[in-house]
């Protein structure tokens, strides 16, 4: 897979999950661009 | 005057943008009555591993045949000089009537030394191109002297001379560029070179030229006598107008070293293109000590997606040897300011000053991964290069040829042998191709700092911020030690295609980043720290990309998968952002779950592991939820 770009989720926990009371997470990494810097250019 | 303007092999790349300084010199030469043409060779062989001689010089000789121009202008900057040389060579092999020009950023500063080196060259025009070209044409086609034309280096009675330069352009005067170039570019064959689906339909277009500022190991600033110039807004607008109505770009790069220098300017382009009401987005280089806070919303609204930052070091020492006296400081507070408007940065810094120390390095690189974390889209070590006529290629200092740095840049992915003992023949000429000594590291290890790093802070930021945090500036001589143990990383061995999977290049660096964790000068607590931080990032990359980690992740399915962390990594993720110390207490397991919805949002949770057995239950009523996600 290239240039994955996720995004935060937009649904609820499952029933189960919530039930045991899951904290907040957050990592911003997660919806920035996973892809191959390309060759480094002064611009 | 018919004249080919040729663009030597520089970059080729699936996509192609058309060569701005020759596009707007074939502006100016038809405002003029010349008749030009532009041949790109970086348009003309696209692939990387097949541009060879071979192949451009019979293109670049079709050419000449079939547009039988008077006269053939090259340009070059430095990596590709000696294809600019072959070129005039095979040019006056068939043509010896033909007149040949050399220009653009190596020859432009160099032009006695280009002209003793190629006595195939019958002219180098020095620093800006458009008058002196023009006046040499004008002079060729009136058959009269040529010794009233300025920046003109040319030979006479067996002397080189050189006439004086020419007062820069007014670019309010440039005639408008892209609308009016007929068959001078034909700018449809490289917006077809752009790939369907692509996000964005880029192209690069001169917004002015000339940075004020006078760092020591910056060409382009002396090349324009650090005179700011801008086009007036209105005509940039027109530009864009232009090629997003006729050819279909959204996303043009404001070509300025320093477009942003001027915040009144950059009002006013706002003002135009929100008049202007384009769908189209622009990036722009900028200084993050340049306040622009009140702007950005404006600066967003616009069209602005993401600004160019040289940073160049993390050490306040470092800022003032090279005369960018920036305030490191200042690049934190100004990426998480563009973050917040929704704007982002590409942050460059550039590494191996001849007196800077492996530790200024490791600070340089740990801010480089700040950086990223906080919302830069990419940060780039480049090491530093002697580029005339920068100030310090003025200072004479030891250097060293160094190959492997040289692949980095050169249009082929393999340098010829025959351009390499060029290149060691005449290293004034070529000494943008050689390094300064430092006291930082060999060369060898230089390269490895400056190949490892680009890619692990792009692909690991957290853990390369915490092993600098955490070691104190000792990060690199770690690093030299796990070089030494798991041997060099290998440039066949990484992608730098953006299009292509991460994971191999997240392979290929794993033996070094395992080892450097290793080798790093730090605590029981604080190596496990950081090796749990490099796991969590293991997964996480592997996650996005739809791949099992290698080390398997506690429990999962197909779209969903948990981690026992043995760190709290959502606390360190909020210290790691803040800049705070990362303390053991944080040295507490966690299980972490990424579940992935269809629509192709990531959920994140974090619960204590005395639930991992409900993860791990085949018949746990949350494993089937969880695998029902979408």
């Amino acid at each position: 897979m290239n240039a994955v770009q996720a995004v935060p989720s937009t649904v609820e926990a499952p029933k189960g999950l919530k039930a045991l009371r899951p904290r907040k997470f957050q990592d911003p990494l997660l919806y920035t661009q996973v892809t191959i810097p390309p060759i480094p250019i002064y611009a | 005057m018919r004249v080919l303007l040729l663009q030597p092999p520089l970059l080729p790349a699936a996509e192609v943008t058309p060569p701005l300084g020759l596009t707007t010199l074939a502006s100016w030469l038809m405002a003029r009555g010349h008749e030009p043409r532009i041949l790109d060779l970086d348009l003309e062989v696209r692939e990387r591993d097949s541009a060879s001689e071979d192949r451009y010089v019979p293109l670049f000789e079709r050419a000449l045949d079939d547009f039988a121009p008077d006269v053939c202008a090259v340009t070059s900057m430095y990596s590709n000089s000696l294809q600019a040389e072959h070129l005039m060579r095979a040019a006056k092999r068939r043509r010896p009537d033909l007149v040949t020009v050399a220009g653009g950023a190596h020859f432009g500063a160099l032009g006695t030394a280009s002209l003793r080196r190629l006595p195939e060259l019958d002219f180098a025009i020095q620093g800006e191109g458009e008058p002196a070209l023009s006046g040499l044409l004008d002079a060729l086609a009136a058959g009269s002297s040529w010794d009233s034309v300025p920046s003109l280096c040319y030979r006479e009675n067996g002397e080189i001379r050189t006439s004086p330069a020419a007062a820069q352009i007014d670019l309010a005067t440039l005639p408008p560029m892209w609308s009016t170039l007929g068959e001078a570019l034909d700018i449809e064959r490289y917006a077809r070179t752009i790939q369907p689906g692509s996000p964005r339909r880029v192209i690069y277009i001169e917004a002015g030229r000339g940075c004020p500022f006078a760092c020591t190991f910056c060409a382009t600033a002396p090349f324009w006598r650090r005179q700011f110039r801008v086009k007036p807004a209105e005509k940039i607008v027109d530009e864009i107008r232009f090629l997003h109505e006729e050819h279909g770009y959204d996303s043009f790069m404001l070509v300025h070293d320093l477009l942003t220098v001027s915040p009144k300017f950059m009002a006013q382009f706002c003002d135009a293109m929100l008049e202007a009401k384009l769908p189209v987005e622009w990036m722009a280089n900028s200084r993050t000590d340049i306040r622009l806070k009140g702007l950005l919303p404006k600066m967003k609204a616009a069209g602005c997606w993401k600004l160019f930052f040289g940073i160049e070091s993390a050490s306040e020492r470092i800022q003032k040897v090279v005369d960018k006296h920036l305030d490191p400081k200042s690049a934190e507070t100004t990426v998480a300011e563009l973050a917040q408007h929704g704007i982002s940065c590409t942050c460059s810094f550039v590494l191996g000053q001849p007196d800077e120390r492996a530790d200024e390095i490791s600070e340089s690189i740990t801010l480089g991964a700040r950086l990223k974390m906080l919302g830069a889209d990419l940060v780039q070590f480049h090491r530093l290069r002697m580029w005339p006529p920068a100030p310090i290629t003025k200072s004479p200092l030891p250097v060293d040829f160094d190959l492997d740095s040289l692949r980095i840049e050169y249009p082929f992915v393999q340098v010829p042998e025959d351009h390499v003992q060029a290149i060691l023949a005449d290293n004034d000429f070529f000494s943008g191709y050689f390094v300064p000594e430092t006291i930082a590291g060999s060369p060898a290890q230089m390269a490895q700092v400056e190949m490892f790093f680009h890619h692990a802070v792009s692909l690991a930021p957290y853990t390369v911020a915490a092993l600098g945090r955490l070691t104190h500036g000792g990060m690199v001589s770690a690093f030299y030690e796990a070089l030494a143990e798991v041997g060099p990383l290998h440039r066949e061995q990484l992608s730098w295609d953006a299009t292509d999977d991460p994971l191999a290049n997240w392979r290929a660096l794993r033996p070094l980043f395992r080892s450097l964790i290793a080798h790093a000068d730090l605590s029981e607590e604080a190596k496990a720290l950081v090796q749990g931080i490099f796991g969590y990032e293991e997964w996480r990359m592997h996650f996005l990309c739809g791949m099992p980690t290698p080390e398997p992740a506690a429990a999962g399915g197909n779209n969903w998968s948990a981690f026992l962390c043995p760190l709290d990594m959502p606390q360190a993720i909020e210290r790691l952002r803040a800049g705070e110390e990362l303390t053991d207490d944080l040295l507490e397991s966690r299980i972490l779950i990424l579940a992935r919805e269809a629509s192709g949002g990531i959920a994140s949770y974090e619960l204590d592991t005395d639930q991992l057995p409900e993860l791990t239950r085949p018949d746990s009523e949350l494993v089937r939820e969880l695998s029902a996600v979408n």
